[in-house]
């Protein structure tokens, strides 16, 4: 084969993905001595972090005393439909409170209480006010204060730099380094690494209809499985239920749940709050079963049960897709999300300017005047790379996973605001479990040069191939597919026909056919990440069937209830030898002072 | 659907305007038609985007000579049959098609020190007043697109490299 010149660097620690969790993890990683570069697919501070809208979930008690860590804890543990870890659920709701004080002391300004302190918000799924926050751009103030602290350590950080082999020691399973390409020229890196930290995001790109962005394609993911780590829970996927609707431009981008946690109220074509009808049990006892309850609720909390517009978001989700289906949605296929007639024009633009801004110019809407139209987009993946709950290290050693990524704190289903403090808390946890890990080992371990070969062999075929299809169009065809067989509602003959249509299209990928040179080539990129994100769509379709039953973002129209047997079970998937094997595992049951806190409640 | 002549500058400083015809719908940006052309005619056309949405900042450039975001120029905007003419910013470096060169905000970032915050109160705890920290917050509200560069003649025309910080890190 043809040589390439390879571009070599070293590195104890080596963060792939430089959003909340990957800056967190470089900044500790380097605090505890260890040299320690980060690499993006895009800019710096581009990161889809940025795009975090409502809050950061940490139980402070600055609005409501009552709450505490073991509040906060049950909440994520019940919106999780129980499937979560629970010792990492105890850690987040344990250390969010401090990482939030932390981002306060490196610079970010969040918004306050009359006190002073920092302003807490409601948002679904949270018993009391929780979730810290600066306007509806927190995850902005998060990443550019991590952003500006990383600058100021002098972390070397390679942007538009894009990873697509971790390159694994088999004798002693333990990672040894990376290979990727530089965007701008298409020159390869290669990494050696004593620890290596995905902190890669999610995988939402499979999906027609989403909220993520271009690097959403789950290259993390994918990576460490091929790598050989266990991936888990990948069937679980929440689809946010309130992203645009309209116009074409915008659909799927998210509408933050502040809005809802603000005041703001969904309606159906007839004018009526339709989530009063849609209340499951596991929630009716703290769910207000009126409108005006629901309203006392929002002035204090004390008078009344929480509104049902704030209902976890799987819970949301499924409730929109059934009115939309009944024929009683809005004009553009979603349903009416009313802050307009609820509050006043000039509190909607202090507490929700960017989502003022984005309607406005966007879509021609003005919501301090009249409802936007929202229904459902792919938002986020709850499964990922199986992890350590103390140290965040995935089942191959050395390889350390934080953030969207990792699988495991949220479940079934997470709660809005868990995933900024979940970014942080087990960032800071990945970086020093990493960094204690580069520590121990002596000395790097070498590369496989055949795995290099075969590794630059597979980036560079669509080049060398000719007559094949297209990128997009095999990308458009996955993500099509994936919305129609395995989105919000599924069955098993959907999910079947899907698997076929995965491996139909991994033969397509085969031939996949680029334009043009190395040199700054979506067309190529794409032609990558194609990869990822159909051994993804596999994982995610092969647990989706073997999970029969409807919990959280996974729901069976076949099988419509939750189940006592699969309920404490978490689905493992992994590579055996080329292919994927799903196989179920029983979950970690919680010492009985935690299992307490669900008693009688 | 209805078709634009885009006019889009292809290749680095010794490229040329090529101009396609390309479908779009009434609701789309500049960024949608931009991306459908990518996907059919010009698979390898180079442009940065992330959000879709104007808060990331990565898909500036100029559209009919003015400096934007392409996610927020709606198509509903133009005038039907009109050219559109999409380039690079031109105060950076080109690198190729539509994306430039911006790492010199990167470097100027590195130089700024880090945050040193006031001492907490006993309590472990920072106080500070929503009307006082508005000002603060209105700078970290900075997308980093660098628009504001490629407006700036001082730097667009007299290609003098000043010390331009970000207003954000200004601020710290």
């Amino acid at each position: 084969m043809t040589d390439y010149e390879i571009e070599e660097h070293e590195y104890d620690v080596l963060v792939i993905g430089a959003g909340g969790a990957g800056l967190r993890a470089a900044i500790e990683s380097l605090a505890f001595g260890c040299s320690t570069a980060i690499v993006c697919k895009s800019l710096f501070g581009k990161a889809h972090t940025v795009m975090a809208e409502g809050g950061m979930a940490a139980a402070m008690g600055n609005v409501y005393e009552e709450d505490n860590w073991k509040v906060h804890f049950r909440d994520t543990m019940r919106g999780g439909k129980m499937l979560n870890n629970w010792r990492m659920a105890q850690i987040h709701a344990q250390e969010a409170p401090d990482r939030v004080l932390e981002l306060e002391e490196w610079g970010a300004l969040f918004d306050r209480t009359e006190d002073g302190l920092i302003l807490q918000r409601d948002f679904g799924g949270h018993k009391y006010a929780r979730l810290a926050h600066v306007g509806d751009s927190t995850g902005l103030e998060m990443l550019r204060t991590e952003q500006q602290k990383a600058a100021s350590l002098g972390i070397k950080v390679f942007s538009e730099c894009t990873i697509n082999r971790l390159m694994v020691d088999k004798k002693t399973n333990s990672i040894s380094g990376a290979l990727g390409y530089w965007r701008e020229k298409g020159n390869l890196i290669k990494f050696k690494a004593k620890a290596i930290i995905i902190a890669t995001g999610g995988l939402g790109k499979m999906y027609a209809i989403t909220s993520n962005s271009w690097e959403g394609t789950g290259d993390g993911h994918a990576m460490a499985m091929m790598a050989g780590a266990e991936m888990v829970d990948m069937e679980f996927v929440q689809f946010h239920p309130t992203g645009m609707v309209w116009p074409p431009s915008v659909k799927g981008i998210l509408v933050t749940e502040g809005v809802r946690g603000d005041g703001g109220t969904l309606r159906n074509s007839t004018d009526k709050r339709f989530m009063f009808n849609y209340i499951p049990e596991m929630f009716a006892s703290e769910t207000a079963s009126t409108e005006d309850e629901a309203d006392s609720w929002y002035e204090d909390h004390s008078l009344g049960r929480r509104t049902p517009d704030l209902l976890p978001r799987d819970e949301v989700a499924r409730a929109i897709n059934s009115e939309v289906k009944a024929g009683r949605g809005s004009p553009h296929g979603g349903v009416f999300l009313d802050i307009a007639s609820r509050r006043s024009p000039e509190y909607i633009q202090k507490r929700l300017p960017s989502m003022y801004h984005q309607f406005k110019q966007l879509a021609g809407v003005d919501i301090t005047k009249e409802p936007m139209e929202v229904g459902p987009t792919c938002h986020y993946a709850m499964g990922g790379i199986k992890v350590n709950a103390e140290t965040a290290q995935s089942s191959v050693n050395g390889l350390f996973a934080a953030g969207e990524v990792a699988g495991g704190l949220h479940g079934a289903n997470r709660l809005g605001g868990n995933s900024l403090s979940d970014l942080v808390v087990f960032g800071r946890r990945a970086g020093k479990g990493a960094a204690d890990y580069a520590k121990n080992t002596e000395s790097f371990l070498p590369i496989d040069q055949i795995e290099i070969d075969k590794a630059i062999q597979n980036m560079m075929m669509p080049f060398d191939n000719s007559n094949g299809e297209n990128p997009y169009t095999i990308h458009k065809e996955l993500q099509d597919s994936m919305q129609k067989l395995a989105g919000i509602i599924r069955t098993e003959e959907e999910l079947v026909q899907m698997l076929s249509k995965v491996e139909d299209l991994k033969k397509k990928m085969l031939s996949v056919t680029v334009e043009g040179n190395r040199w700054f080539n979506p067309g190529w990129h794409l032609a990558l990440d194609l990869e990822f994100m159909l051994t993804n769509a596999e994982s995610l379709v092969r647990a989706a069937i073997e999970r029969k039953e409807s919990r959280g973002g996974h729901t069976r129209d076949d099988y419509p209830e939750a189940s006592k047997k699969f309920g404490e079970i978490n689905f493992i998937i992994k590579q055996v030898n080329g292919s994927i094997k799903v196989e179920p595992r029983q979950s970690d049951s919680m010492p009985d002072e935690l299992a307490e806190l669900f008693k009688d409640k | 659907m209805p078709l634009v002549d885009l006019k889009v500058w292809r290749g680095d400083d010794n490229g040329e305007y090529i101009s396609y015809l390309v479908e779009y719908d009434e609701g789309e940006v500049i960024l949608d038609v931009v991306h459908r052309l990518q996907s059919t005619d010009a698979q390898d056309l180079a442009v940065r985007w992330n959000c879709k949405a104007g808060k990331c900042g990565s898909c500036s450039a100029e559209v009919n000579g003015k400096p934007s975001l392409m996610c927020m120029q709606r198509m509903v905007n133009f005038t039907p049959g009109e050219e559109i003419i999409i380039s690079p910013m031109k105060t950076f470096p080109l690198i190729k098609d539509l994306v430039t060169d911006v790492s010199w905000n990167y470097e100027n970032a590195r130089k700024v020190p880090a945050f040193s915050p006031k001492k907490v109160d006993t309590d472990g705890k920072h106080r500070m007043q929503q009307v006082d920290i508005e000002r603060g917050q209105e700078f970290h509200q900075c997308i980093e697109c660098y628009l504001c560069q490629d407006v700036c003649h001082v730097i667009r025309d007299q290609r003098i490299k000043i010390i331009l910080l970000a207003l954000g890190f200004l601020y710290k």
